[in-house]
């Protein structure tokens, strides 16, 4: 069982970033791990994660199709996905981010 | 190569994203001048006839002299971080002020970008206390004057390059604007929001910008608007009609779709492609595309980068306008309600079939808790 975190972002902000966040938090506990998903959206970022998630976290998943800022998750391991892949296929990027 | 594409697209999409306020807002704050000095139609100074209207023009017009810069200087912040904001806003606003238009902010956005990376990495051995010198004064002074400096040879060439594009934009009529009208409005439904739907748009926003800068309204523009605006209200209205082929969630979410549909958003049309894919996406795809093609038909232009009932005081014939989406719909609407039919068999039968899968649903679930 992985502590999974993750930032999802799309051009818009207003649909998909959310789906993309929702969709890989159930196919995350699905498979029995833990996540978080910040989304970078329209409005801002929202579901933050604080400095104890990034600390506790085995792997983050970046699903975005916009750049997203990963100073803060120097050195960790990082799975970058679009949006698509996150939202058709959670499952797979649950799996490859734990393999 | 294909992971370079990927990430081109990406600096590309970041620096939309960034954008798209500016746009919106732009759009609807012009509209709302233009609607408020109605009495004022076909005068020399329409939009402007009174203190409201001349305010609201003012602050829209000031809204749309930010997207060259923004959209660029974001690009190039997805290209080289922090430091390539100010070099990319300054290849935007010369791109601009030099009439390259959309082209040419984008194209030195790159090269802002590019010159921003060969910055850091020549400065990347610096001693610890020079870098502070690096950030404050290498990166935005040297950065400024190289991004603007690659401006020169590039408006020079993108210049007479947008001007020709323009023209040849404005001289398209007939069957060509049908075509391009049909495929932007088909694109646009494609993924409800997604990278299909940005990159018909923006294509669309672009055809926007004369070559003195300033805005224009075009076709491709209006074909854009009124197909945009028809996707998430196919599913609203189809919501109302077929109510018994949609559960109580779909029916809300209809709801929430008429208000986006008339915002020009096509994400109030993702719950309903999730829900039945097969029926919904050809049905918004015919749609759009019907509503898109009825628009460049009729020659209908659009001076502002948003569709929906706010802007729709800008479109240049609004019966028009209004009767191309409105077809649309009812296209996609009667589409919709055929593939419903084939891909789920009759209502009566469905619902059956739906308080079967109910009751099979909760005993599963209280097996598992």
């Amino acid at each position: 069982m992985a502590n999974i975190i993750g930032v999802s972002s799309c051009p818009a902000g207003i649909a998909h970033t959310y789906m993309a966040a929702e969709s890989i938090e159930k196919a995350g506990r699905r498979l029995g791990h833990t996540v978080k998903m910040e989304t970078q959206g329209a409005a801002g970022s929202e579901n933050t994660l604080s400095n104890k998630d990034i600390e506790n976290a085995d792997v983050v998943v970046i699903a975005a199709d916009i750049t997203v800022d990963e100073e803060r998750f120097e050195g960790m391991r990082i799975v970058r996905v679009s949006v698509g892949e996150a939202i058709r296929g959670a499952e797979q990027v649950i799996e490859k981010a734990v393999a | 190569m294909k992971e370079r594409l990927r990430s081109s697209y990406k600096h590309l999409m970041t620096g939309v994203s960034y954008f798209l306020p500016f746009v919106v807002a732009g759009g609807v704050l012009l509209s709302f001048a233009f609607l408020f000095d109605a009495a004022n139609s076909g005068g020399e100074d329409f939009g402007a006839g009174n203190p409201v209207s001349a305010w609201l023009l003012t602050i829209g017009g000031y809204a749309f002299d930010f997207m060259l810069p923004i959209l660029a200087g974001f690009i190039a912040y997805s290209m080289a971080d922090r430091p390539g904001i100010l070099p990319g806003m300054m290849a935007g606003l010369l791109a601009r002020e030099e009439e390259a238009g959309f082209i040419g902010a984008i194209i030195g956005a790159v090269a802002a970008g590019f010159l921003v990376r060969l910055l850091k990495w020549v400065s990347k051995n610096w001693s610890r206390s020079l870098s502070g010198v690096k950030n404050i004064v290498l990166f935005p002074v040297v950065g400024t004057l190289l991004a603007a400096a690659a401006m020169i040879p590039l408006n020079l060439v993108i210049g007479p390059f947008n001007a020709w594009m323009n023209g040849l934009l404005e001289g398209l009529s007939g069957a060509s604007l049908v075509l391009i009208g049909a495929v932007i409005g088909g694109m646009l439904a494609a993924d409800m929001g997604g990278p299909i739907n940005k990159t018909a748009y923006l294509f669309a926003v672009a055809s926007l910008t004369a070559t003195d800068g300033s805005a224009t309204a075009t076709v491709i523009m209006g074909t854009a608007a009124v197909s945009g605006m028809s996707i998430s209200t196919i599913c609203a209205v189809a919501s109302t009609i077929y109510r018994r082929r949609f559960s109580q969630d779909l029916r809300d979410a209809g709801k929430a779709a008429y208000v986006m549909g008339a915002s020009y958003i096509a994400e109030g049309a993702i719950p309903f492609v999730i829900a039945k894919p097969r029926a919904v996406l050809p049905s918004i795809i015919v749609g759009a595309a019907t509503a898109g093609a009825l628009a460049g038909a009729f020659g209908i232009t659009m001076s502002a980068p948003i569709g929906g009932v706010f802007t729709m005081p800008l479109a240049s014939n609004i019966p028009l306008y209004l009767l191309s989406f409105v077809i649309g719909v009812a296209v996609g609407v009667v589409l919709l309600g055929i593939l419903l039919r084939l891909t789920e068999g009759s209502v009566v039968a469905k619902e059956e079939a739906e308080r079967e899968s109910a009751i099979s649903a909760t005993t599963s679930e209280g097996g598992n808790s």
